[in-house]
């Protein structure tokens, strides 16, 4: 048997021939002549015993379940649909596969080959001598008009490589194996090869599975290659080879193909040349592409001349300009609170962001420099630099809309503010940015005199065993699929110099001040400066952002996507770009220009214009809306707008108030299109002009996400106050808090509603997973 | 311990005698594991996918209707399973690849194969290839020796190594495909 334990699947991630990798396994195991164990004994006595509820030793014959209840029941649900639907009946054609195979040839055949070859050189040699040297002399010789057919000739050139662009889009599309790929395992030197690898060691072992028995050392490494192992933490050998950006792009190629495919959707058209100049400047410039800019593209004749655009693009000063004003948003909130004291630090804030742009810094490193900044001794938020604006202003955030934190946070900084202290306050707004994951256990019990029974709220999706009313529904809302077994680890008192600890995934967690930490080796205390740094998911809250702001949908939400929505795949692709981000420590612009090559890019974009939606059938505006939420179609040029171009809340609700006041309902207005006066006089009522903001928000209120309409009934019935319904509503759609003046619009629109908790709700959060 | 017997479902008409646990994973336990190792997974992982597998399918009223049937949707169980385990990993699964692999079981094994059958195709084949070959690729895995190490065993090239190892597996894999098309 081999000596290799690196889990062949990752080592061989991308394949270029499935029938070479099952060979691959196959041949293993026959050359080693491994047989499959017998598992009977093992699986009979677990079951008898689940049957009996009797409770193992744990060094018995029997294994530990190493996936939920849960996860095995879709798994059996699944299967029994395909099952039904046939699988198995039919036996897939062999696949085209795109690698160079290798013909076994009869000697006859091989002399037969190699006399062809030597014939066609020669008769090629031949020709190369007569031709070439007129042809040199042509070229060399002085022409006054070369220019001039240089010039046709480009234009030319770019129709063909237009018409090849558009080719290679179209066979993408279809073919999901468009990504480099390797064919045997150490044998192939490519860059996804090496990732995979690398990718493979990062291996978390299951409890109780027999993947854990030799983990003692796995242990130590966690998939963001962080050692954590006692009460030191190390950071480990997470130094994971490059992987080139064109096999970057290729995955997320790969990956939207086969969510398209699966959702049988059919991809837009690919994009021209002069259209794709114009999105990409408007996405990362913020603006349309000039006629120059055209020109440089149109006239390049390199293969790689759009990436090349795009390099051009990133290094300007306009890029800089527009995403650090972006990443201000992202980091203070859609609407940051401008007065006058505060104006000139956040200026000197979002200088601060677009200086580490220009310096095309790892973005973890700006974010950890933030996360550190100073605060006052006095509590104040005097700010000491620029970067520690953030902190500060969080801090104050933290306060004024926070109950919890204004209990932790104002005795903390009457009392003395560290900087670790204030952290506490201001780990609401961190939790959106930890991960984009929601909640974590802890919160749900941030009790300092509380125990950690955390284990049993895993997958208790119905009852979250928490005694705090308010992180009842967010433990809901995110499952808390993780689980700690607490009881016989060893606890010892904080050091109340971290208030964070590390789960076993990485993810961060919140230990309130006075509470203990686990001593035990599977978790560390962190500063939460170096856990953003190092960590890979708070990337992955930035890969979000970026993503959606490109294609305004965002990736993978936080809630609200269905599987039958590719939910999977696109935390699949959300996770790799993270981890790409991170492994390679690459800036912001580095995540763009793969985001922008990719083939989900090129596409085309449908116009949805307010006419547009008023005219289409219902059919059509959910196959468009489905195909533009997988990314299958490009949202048409007058929706890239930034965050704070839209429609604020409040006037969107006064603008449904005015509806109501007719007694209709916002749907059955739309439906109508108001052709019919509502009061029902014959004589036809003027059309109302909307917005084509307005009609999208309507459309994405009537077309809510899944599972949408049923929470905000079971969170419009529950006993909960507005504010705090308010406050959920910003984390199931942001995992964040409300700022003060999203708090005062969405109020306004509670009001404008008549109240009515559930449709407020939905609308808050429809406004918030951005979904027009 | 005794076998369990399996309650027979009310809505699905029982086409064959009901099967108790014990039969079940003798049966089947070996088609599945062989499907796991296929599609790439370890040892360790296959192993415990496998045993996942029946418990999944066990804790609930099973009845076989053929079996056919029966390990295409251990399978299928199976399959899905890993793609939850290496989701809760939260590593990169590009599952239109794991798809493929699936299919290409089915092309090689067959939806009734339990995969011994093509092993014992695979074991035929590969003692069609020359000695130098069928050293080449023992030594690749089962001493899991690197090329170099190939190269000076078999007195060649490391280039020349890879060559004969890459026509040894074009040379089993067409062999195989000849035999799934002459049955």
């Amino acid at each position: 048997m081999s000596n290799s334990q690196v889990d062949p699947m990752e080592e061989n991630n991308q394949l270029l021939d499935p029938s070479q990798f099952m060979l691959t396994m196959l041949l293993e195991d026959m050359i080693d002549a491994t047989e499959p164990p017998d598992f009977s004994v093992r699986i009979l006595k677990r079951l008898d015993s689940e049957a009996s509820c009797e409770v193992l030793e744990s060094n018995s014959l029997v294994r530990e379940r190493m996936l939920s209840p849960q996860a095995q029941d879709e798994a059996v649900k699944c299967a029994a649909e395909e099952i039904e639907n046939g699988y198995g009946l039919v036996i897939p054609p062999p696949l085209v596969v795109l690698s160079k195979s290798i013909p076994i040839e009869s000697d006859l055949e091989k002399w037969i080959r190699r006399g062809v070859v030597t014939v066609a050189a020669l008769a090629a040699a031949l020709v190369g001598a007569l031709v070439i040297p007129s042809w040199f002399a042509q070229r060399t010789a002085p022409s006054p008009s070369r220019s001039d057919s240089l010039a046709t000739d480009s234009t030319d050139d770019n129709a063909k490589l237009r018409g090849i662009e558009a080719d290679e889009s179209a066979v993408a599309i279809q073919d999901s194996s468009a990504l480099p790929k390797l064919s045997d395992p150490g044998e192939s030197g490519n860059a996804i090869d090496r990732v995979a690898t690398d990718l493979s060691r990062t291996i978390l072992p299951v409890e109780g599975s027999a993947a854990s028995n030799n983990t003692a050392s796995d242990w130590k490494v966690n998939r963001m290659g962080i050692a954590a192992s006692g009460s030191t933490v190390e950071m480990a050998d997470a130094a994971t080879r490059p992987m080139k950006d064109e096999d970057i792009i290729g995955v997320i190629d790969s990956q939207l193909s086969y969510l398209w495919s699966r959702l049988r959707l059919v991809a837009g058209k690919p994009l021209g040349s002069d259209k794709w100049s114009d999105r990409a400047c408007q996405t990362l410039l913020g603006r349309q592409a000039t006629t120059a800019e055209k020109e440089v593209l149109r006239s390049s004749k390199e293969s790689n001349r759009e990436a090349e655009f795009v390099d051009r693009l990133v290094a300007s000063d306009e890029f800089a300009k527009r995403w650090s004003r972006l990443l201000a948003e992202y980091y203070l909130g859609s609407r940051p609170l401008v007065s006058q004291a505060r104006a000139a630090s956040e200026l000197e804030f979002v200088e601060w962001l677009e200086e580490s742009l220009t310096d095309r810094t790892f973005v973890g490193d700006w974010e950890k420099s933030m996360l550190e900044g100073q605060i006052a001794e006095d509590g104040s938020k005097n700010r000491v630099d620029a970067a520690s604006f953030w902190l500060a202003e969080t801090m104050e955030r933290a306060m004024a809309n926070n109950r919890d934190a204004t209990d932790h946070l104002v005795p903390l900084l009457q009392r003395k503010a560290s900087r670790e202290e204030g952290l506490i306050g201001a780990s609401r707004q961190l939790m959106r940015i930890a991960g984009n994951s929601g909640m974590v256990c802890s919160q749900c019990h941030a009790d300092a005199n509380g125990s950690f029974e955390i284990g049993k709220m895993a997958g208790a999706t119905d009852q979250p065993r928490t005694d705090k009313p308010f992180w009842r529904v967010p433990a809901s809302l995110t499952g808390l699929s993780l689980s700690y077994q607490k009881t016989s680890r060893t606890l010892k008192s904080d050091s109340k110099t971290d208030y964070f600890v590390e789960d076993r995934d990485g993810r961060l967690e919140l230990i309130p001040p006075g509470s203990p930490t686990l001593a035990n080796g599977s978790v560390a205390t962190r500063s939460v400066g170096d856990f953003f740094q190092i960590s890979v998911e708070p990337r992955r809250a930035l890969v979000e952002m970026v993503w959606s702001n490109v294609f305004q949908q965002p990736l993978a939400p936080a809630f609200g996507l269905s599987d039958g929505e590719g939910r999977a795949e696109r935390l699949d692709l959300q996770v790799f770009l993270a981890d790409r981000v991170q492994s390679q420590r690459s800036d912001l612009g580095s995540l763009l220009r793969w985001i922008v090559l990719s083939k989900a890019f090129h596409l085309e974009g449908i116009e949805t214009g307010s006419a547009w939606y008023l005219k289409s059938t219902e059919s059509q505006i959910a196959s468009v809306q489905t195909q533009r939420r997988a990314f299958a179609n490009f949202p048409a040029s007058e929706t890239l707008q930034g965050e704070s171009s839209k429609l604020p809340m409040d006037k969107i609700a006064k603008w449904i108030d005015s509806k109501r006041s007719f007694g209709l309902s916002v749907e059955a207005a739309l439906a109508q299109g108001l052709s019919s006066d509502p009061a029902g006089n014959k004589k036809p009522a003027k059309q109302v002009e909307y917005s084509d903001d307005q009609v999208r928000y309507l459309i994405s209120v009537m077309e809510p996400y899944s599972g949408l309409s049923e929470l905000s009934v079971r969170m419009a019935e529950s006993s909960m106050s507005w504010p705090m319904l308010l406050e959920h509503a910003f984390l199931a759609s942001d995992a964040r808090f409300p700022s003060r003046s999203e708090r005062d619009e969405a109020t306004k629109l509670y009001e404008s509603v008549g109240k009515d908790r559930a449709r407020a709700w939905i609308l808050i959060t429809n406004g918030r997973l951005g979904s027009w | 311990m005794s076998a369990k017997p399996l309650e027979p479902s009310e809505s699905i008409p029982s086409a064959t005698p009901p099967l108790d646990a014990s039969s079940l994973i003798v049966d089947y336990q070996a088609g599945v594991w062989r499907y796991l190792r296929a599609i790439g997974c370890d040892h360790a992982l296959a192993d415990d996918l496998t045993q996942e597998t029946f418990f999944a399918v066990l804790r609930r009223p099973f009845v076989q209707i053929s079996p056919s049937a029966t390990l295409s949707y251990l399978r299928r169980v199976a399959y899905h399973l890993l793609v939850s385990y290496r989701r809760r990993q939260k590593r990169m699964i590009v599952t239109s690849e794991l798809e493929q692999l699936d299919s290409q079981w089915l092309r090689w094994a067959g939806a009734d194969g339990n995969g011994d059958e093509l092993m014992n195709n695979l074991s035929e084949c590969f003692g069609r290839l020359t000695k130098r070959a069928q050293l080449s690729l023992q030594l690749r895995f089962s001493e899991d020796a690197s090329r170099e190490r190939i190269a000076e065993q078999l007195g060649i090239t490391e280039h020349g190594a890879k060559n004969l190892m890459q026509r040894a597996k074009a040379q089993l894999k067409q062999c195989l495909d000849e035999k799934i098309n002459r049955e």
